[in-house]
């Protein structure tokens, strides 16, 4: 199998489509091939974005995320040694550059609303970040809710957010989570349940 | 079960894939259990949460062609920073390897032995000078933990 696909490289009959994550590198690492790169962008950025809409709830900012996530991708590759998937790799790249990016904001903000501040003593108008994609839900209950639900996620330990996130925006499955967080399945459930009762503390009014 | 049990079950009930062999005991928990119902209500808010903050995504097709532009203009950059993460990463591999070296003859004579490859990573951390970020591991603080020490 192996000197089957050496073969079909040397001969250049590239069919990147049918070609595994690993060969991918491999052509990527050793011929620095940029049409194998593409297929491993095409492969991957949905994941990778929809994780950043995760962290960030913003489409054009999770975009930008992910071409940082995949320009990282590319440096690192000639150190991803196969001992995990590259899912899993890539996975630990987004959400570190997801959480770069939110403490980058959240320094600009403060940093911004300072200057807002005096921007508006001196009569000039308070400029606003759009921070938040709109809910699309028109109804004004679910809007309010998921508001809500958005800040309490938002100011969760980053432990606890990056569990929840991979778990109900990736769907992953505890082990998948234990696997990119490297820690055990039962600090993931532990992790996991705590997120939720402390959202639920915020969410739900106990009678 | 215990509640984390349940809260672990939770999305794949609510997405109807919960195993049939699991949901009597599920269910019994939830009738008794207030704390893991509101639970449960929160998950169904986020998983709701979750389909509509996705369902903006677009698929973008310039985006890898736009990637590989920005490789193409940035590539003396990056092509210097792949040498150095190689140097490094060479640097940490024969530090660690004398660690362990020097661990065995330290070992030895008596003294602390360096028994894993992490003890011997740290003191290879102390001689580079150059550490370049690393993001292919988590180094998070967990605040609710360490409150708790
Ligand atoms: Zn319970």
């Amino acid at each position: 199998m192996q000197v089957f696909t050496n073969q079909l490289v040397k001969h250049s009959v590239f069919t990147k489509n049918e070609m595994s994550d690993k060969n991918l590198v491999q052509e990527i690492i050793q011929h620095n091939n940029h049409q194998a790169f593409e297929e491993l962008v095409n492969r991957y950025k949905k994941m990778v974005i929809t994780t950043g809409m995760g962290f960030l709830s913003n489409y054009h900012d999770a975009e930008d995320i992910a071409q940082d996530v995949f320009i990282e991708l590319y440096k690192s590759l000639p150190e991803f040694r196969n001992e995990s998937k590259l899912s899993t790799w890539i996975y630990r790249i987004t959400v570190n550059k997801s959480l770069n990016f939110l403490r980058r904001r959240k320094r600009e903000t403060i940093i911004s609303s300072f200057w807002g501040d005096k921007r508006k003593e001196n009569g000039e108008s308070k400029f606003n970040i759009h921070l938040i994609d709109e809910p699309i839900n028109s109804n004004l209950e679910t809007r309010e809710q998921h508001r809500l639900l958005r800040n309490a996620i938002n100011k969760l330990p980053d432990n606890q957010r990056i569990a929840l996130i991979l778990s109900t925006y990736q769907e992953l499955s505890y082990k998948e989570i234990a696997e990119v967080m490297e820690v055990s399945l039962s600090a993931v459930e532990s992790l996991l349940f705590r997120a939720k009762s402390n959202l639920r503390k915020v969410m739900v009014k106990q009678k | 079960m215990r509640c984390e049990k349940v809260n672990s079950l939770m999305e794949e009930y609510l997405r109807g894939e919960l195993e049939p062999k699991n949901l009597g005991e599920f269910e019994k928990h939830l009738a008794e259990c207030t704390q893991c119902r509101s639970n449960l209500e929160v998950v169904k808010m986020l998983l709701d949460l979750a389909n509509n903050e996705l369902s903006k995504y677009n698929e973008n097709p310039y985006f890898g062609s736009r990637i590989l532009s920005k490789i193409e203009a940035q590539k003396e950059n990056i092509r210097s920073d792949i040498r150095i993460r190689l140097v490094t990463y060479a640097t940490v591999a024969a530090a660690v390897a004398m660690g362990i070296f020097i661990g065995n003859k330290l070992g030895n004579m008596g003294t602390k032995v360096i028994t894993s490859t992490s003890d011997a990573e740290l003191i290879a951390d102390d001689y580079l000078t150059q550490t370049t970020e690393n993001i292919y591991s988590f180094n998070i603080e967990d605040s609710e933990n360490s409150n708790k020490k």
